[in-house]
C-alpha cells in the first residue's frame, strides 16, 4: 500500500509507505485518514469563530490537501511486451454514478507520457474497433468471460491486430461529502465584495482492474482512494483553495498502474 | 452638432441594447446536428439477403422541443447519422441488403430492379421517438437520450412475421457551458446502443430464428454476455 498526501504546488510534500497487500491495513489507514480530516473541518470552524483571518489565511494554505491511499493485488507477474499496448476503459453503467471521462483521460495523459511512457490504444478507437462487444450494454463484466467473447467471429484477430495486451477497467468516482460555512457577495456603487467561508470535503475512489487479453485472465487490481476539503475564503476578493482530490487519486493510480503493468517505475 | 453626438449615443445605446437581446434570445435556442463515428460491426453476417425499407422521414427526422422551467428551445437534426449508421450496420448483419421503397416481389411492385433476385425478407427500420433530458431537468449531473426503433420483419409475400421494438440509451456528462456536445455525444450513444442490440439481440428472437430457418439458414444463437 502506498500512502501520498498531495497539496498545493508551493507546499507539496510526499511520504511513500509499504504497509503490505493485507486488508487490515486498509481499515487501519483508513481510520488516521478519518480523523485527519474531522479534525481539520473543526479546526476551520473554530479558527473562523474564534481568532480572524491571518489564522485562516495560513490554515486554508494547509488545507488545500489531499490524502490519497493506493493499494493493489496481482495475481500474475506478466509484464508489457516490446510492442504491446494497453487500453483504459471507463466502466460505464445506467446509474447516476459513472466513471468521469476526465479521470480516464488524466490517466492515460500520464501513462502516455514521462520516461517509460506506455503505447495506449484509445478508448473511442478500441470500442469502435470491437462495436458491438464493448457498448456499455454489452461489454463483458468479469475476465471470465472473455474467453466467450473472444470465440466470437473477428475478435480475437482484432486485438491481435491491434496488439492490445492488456485492458484496465476503470470504476468509481469522485463525490462531495461534506460541505458547509457561508459566504456572501455584494456590489454597490462604492464597490463591493465577498465575505465569509465555505468549504467542501470531497471523496475520489476508483479502481483499476486490469486484464491480460493474452491468457484472458485476471491479472490484478489498483484502487486509489483519496480525499480532501476545498476552502473558498471571502477577503474582499474570494481565494479558492481547492484540494482535488480526483487529480490526487489519478496521478497515484497512474503511478502505481505504470509499475504493474510495466514492472517499472517512471 | 451636439444634437448629432446625442442621437449617436442614443442610437448606440439602442443597438447595444438590441444585440443583448438577440444574445439572450440565442442563449435560450439550441440547434444539434448530431454527428458522430460510424463503426462497422464486427460479426459474422447472417447468410441472408433483406429489402431494407426506411420511411423517407427516417434520414432528415429533425427533433424539435421546448423544454419547461427555462430548458430552452430545441432543434436536433438526427436523422443523417442515424440514416448512415443502420444501413452501415444492416449491411454488416446482413450478407446482402437492398435499399427498397415498398415491400414484395410480385411484377407489379417496382421496389425491387429487373433482374435482381427477390431478397430473403424485409426489414421495415422505423424511428417511433426521440428523447433527451438535460441535468437542469434530471436534477443528475449528465444529459441522457434515448431512441426507440421498431423492426418489421416480414417475409418475401409480405406477410409481417416479426415486430420487435428497440430501445437504445446514452448519457454524457453535462457540462455547463457546451450542452450540445454533451447531448451530441449522449444521441450517438443512444443509437450506438439500439444499434448494438439489433445486431446481437433481434438475430436471437424467436420469430427470427423461424424465419432463418424456413430460408435454410441454420443459425445458432449464443447467449448474450
Amino acid at each position: 500500500m502506498i500512502q501520498n498526501r498531495l497539496c498545493n504546488r508551493r507546499y507539496s510534500w510526499k511520504c511513500v509507505s509499504d504497509f503490505g497487500r493485507a486488508a487490515t491495513a486498509r481499515r487501519k489507514i483508513g481510520v488516521l485518514a478519518m480523523s485527519w480530516k474531522a479534525g481539520l473541518r473543526v479546526a476551520a470552524r473554530r479558527v473562523t469563530g474564534a481568532f480572524g483571518l491571518v489564522p485562516v489565511v495560513l490554515l486554508l494554505l494547509l488545507g488545500g490537501c489531499a490524502t490519497t491511499r493506493v493499494e493493489q493485488s496481482r495475481q500474475t507477474n506478466a509484464v508489457l511486451g516490446t510492442g504491446e499496448a494497453m487500453v483504459i476503459l471507463g466502466r460505464a453503467t445506467y446509474n447516476d454514478r459513472e466513471t468521469e471521462e476526465s479521470f480516464t483521460d488524466c490517466l492515460a495523459d500520464i501513462l502516455s507520457q514521462g520516461s517509460n511512457p506506455i503505447r495506449l490504444v484509445s478508448e473511442d478507437q478500441f470500442k469502435d474497433d470491437l462495436y458491438p462487444w464493448f457498448e456499455a450494454r454489452t461489454a463483458p463484466t468479469n475476465a471470465n468471460d472473455l474467453g466467450r467473447l473472444f470465440a466470437e467471429a473477428g475478435v480475437q484477430a482484432q486485438i491481435d491486430q491491434s496488439s492490445i495486451r492488456y485492458l484496465a477497467w476503470i470504476e468509481g468516482d469522485t463525490v462531495t461529502v461534506d460541505k458547509g460555512g457561508s459566504m456572501s457577495c455584494a456590489v454597490s456603487t462604492f464597490g463591493g465584495g465577498c465575505f465569509g467561508m465555505s468549504y467542501w470535503e470531497q471523496d475520489a475512489s476508483y479502481e483499476a482492474s486490469i486484464w491480460d487479453l493474452k491468457n484472458l485472465s485476471a491479472s490484478g487490481q489498483i484502487s486509489a482512494d483519496s480525499n480532501g476539503t476545498s476552502y473558498l475564503a471571502g477577503l474582499v476578493l474570494p481565494i479558492p483553495i481547492l484540494a482535488r482530490p480526483g487529480n490526487a487519486a489519478c496521478k497515484g493510480l497512474a503511478a502505481q498502474l505504470r509499475v504493474f503493468i510495466t514492472g517499472v517505475d517512471d | 452638432m451636439k444634437r448629432f453626438k446625442i442621437n449617436r449615443v442614443k442610437w448606440s445605446l439602442r443597438a447595444f441594447s438590441v444585440t443583448v437581446l438577440c444574445a439572450l434570445l440565442a442563449s435560450c435556442t439550441h440547434t444539434l446536428t448530431v454527428s458522430g463515428r460510424i463503426p462497422t460491426p464486427l460479426i459474422e453476417p447472417l447468410p441472408v439477403s433483406i429489402g431494407l425499407i426506411r420511411p423517407p422521414e427516417f434520414s432528415t427526422h429533425i427533433h424539435r422541443e421546448k423544454l419547461p422551467r427555462g430548458g430552452g428551445d430545441w432543434t436536433i437534426e438526427l436523422g443523417a447519422l442515424q440514416n448512415a449508421f443502420f444501413e452501415n450496420l444492416f449491411d454488416t448483419v446482413f450478407q446482402g441488403v437492398q435499399p427498397v421503397d415498398t415491400l414484395g416481389c410480385r411484377a407489379e411492385d417496382k421496389s425491387i430492379a429487373v433482374g435482381v433476385r427477390c431478397p430473403d425478407g424485409f426489414v421495415q427500420l422505423s424511428l417511433l421517438e426521440y428523447a433527451f433530458l438535460p441535468p437542469e431537468l434530471s436534477g443528475l449531473k449528465f444529459f441522457s437520450a434515448s431512441t426507440k426503433y421498431q423492426l418489421e420483419l416480414m417475409n418475401a409475400d409480405g406477410a409481417v412475421l416479426d415486430t420487435w421494438v428497440v430501445v437504445g440509451y446514452g448519457k454524457n456528462e453535462g457540462g455547463g457551458f457546451q450542452p450540445t456536445d454533451a447531448l451530441n455525444a449522449a444521441s450517438v450513444e443512444a443509437i450506438r446502443d439500439a444499434g448494438a442490440r439489433v445486431a446481437l439481440e433481434w438475430p436471437k428472437r424467436r420469430n427470427v430464428q423461424t424465419w432463418l430457418d424456413s430460408v435454410g439458414v441454420k443459425n445458432d444463437p449464443k447467449p448474450i454476455m
